[in-house]
């Protein structure tokens, strides 16, 4: 139910962004550091992922995502023992929406909702991800790629429980290369 | 241009108002210290009684009026068994602080809270760590956990083995619990 409510608020978002002249589609990676926030339970770790940015139109881009995250150990020390508790590796995907500002270097904050799933030994749920940032790309002339620096607060709800939530801030570098625009630029 | 500089406050304020604030949640580790060492021995002592009171852990005494729920258990510690063959150890929980004086009354009034966790033949000694432990935790033993974190955080313990004979030194035992507290 949660996947499926996932996909219609992607699909309304893109749907209410179609009905514009001119559309381009990118596909892009990033990676970075995905820092756990108040997570007394979880380490900093890294993030990979891909996206696909959509540009219906002119200032707003939607942006399908799938990404994956190992996290960080923690270590706590008990007594004479130090114990360990595996970091939290984070599958997911979804779609975020982009407000860009700018000419070729381009200022956007963005919102954005997926489906998470959280694993570790005694966790395996999945669960609905909000995020919300601020990134800062460039378009290079000529060729098609732009580059990307986001910084993105994300917050996980915790499965059965919509009064709680695990958070990151992710910190990205990406590159994106245009694919196709419509109508083709002569 | 000016309608969509709206449009980003406004989503982002729907967004946490849909979700009731989540975000503002935090992770909170939580740690109670076991007598330590305690041992079970089945001819002379077959299980270990440990009254907790959660309000003598300055930390939870600080969230326990925020909590929002229980995001990880653990107990860990160092096993050590000292005489007897292959076995396993199981905790089980009561809800406020019970007297029970045999196993088998521990079995037929409260509920079985972790493992079996397994301990080689000895003179083995066995460090349980923290993801192993967060596997052999209940279902049911987690919700009256989390109901006592967020009642009077008062409950007891029992600790015993499962082989015919076991004597088992138990030393560093921590109960860990990840509380989720938020305004």
């Amino acid at each position: 139910m949660k996947r499926l409510s996932v996909w219609i608020v992607a699909l309304a978002v893109t749907c209410w962004a179609l009905p514009a002249g001119a559309v381009s589609v990118a596909v892009g990676v990033f990676g970075g550091a995905s820092i756990p926030v108040a997570q007394e339970d979880n380490g900093t770790g890294s993030e990979l992922g891909i996206r696909v940015p959509v540009n219906v139109i002119p200032l707003v881009t939607v942006e399908p995502y799938f990404l994956k995250a190992n996290g960080g150990d923690k270590s706590e020390d008990l007594g004479s023992l130090s114990i360990t508790r595996s970091g939290i590796d984070v599958t997911g995907y979804g779609a975020n929406v982009l407000f860009s500002f700018g000419g070729p270097l381009q200022f956007y904050p963005f919102v954005g909702i997926g489906s998470h799933k959280l694993e570790r030994p005694g966790l395996d749920a999945t669960t609905t991800a909000y995020n919300a940032g601020v990134g800062v790309g460039f378009k290079a002339p000529i060729v098609k790629l732009s580059f990307h620096v986001r910084a993105e607060m994300s917050a996980v709800l915790d499965e059965g429980n919509t009064e709680s939530s695990r958070k990151w801030a992710n910190v990205t570098a990406g590159v994106s290369y245009g694919l196709l625009s419509f109508p083709p630029i002569p | 241009m000016r309608s969509y500089r709206r449009v980003f406050p406004v989503l982002a304020l729907a967004a946490l108002v849909a979700s009731g604030c989540f975000v503002a949640t935090g992770q909170v580790l939580v740690e109670f210290g076991l007598p330590s060492p305690f041992t079970i021995d089945s001819s002379s002592d077959p299980f270990a009684r440990i009254f907790v009171d959660l309000n003598t852990i300055p930390d939870y005494e600080k969230h326990k009026d925020s909590l929002k729920g229980l995001n990880d258990f653990a107990l860990v510690g160092k096993f050590t068994n000292m005489s007897g063959p292959a076995g396993a150890l199981e905790v089980w929980v009561t809800a406020g602080s019970t007297n029970y004086t045999t196993i088998a009354e521990v079995q037929a009034n409260a509920t079985r809270l972790w493992g079996p966790g397994a301990i080689g033949a000895a003179p083995d000694v066995h460090v349980v760590s923290w993801d192993e432990s967060s596997k052999l935790f209940t279902k049911a033993g987690k919700d009256i956990l989390l109901q006592e974190a967020r009642g009077d955080g008062d409950f007891t313990l029992y600790t015993f083995g499962t082989a015919g004979t076991y004597q088992v030194k138990v030393e560093d035992g921590f109960l860990i619990l990840v509380l989720s507290a938020g305004p």
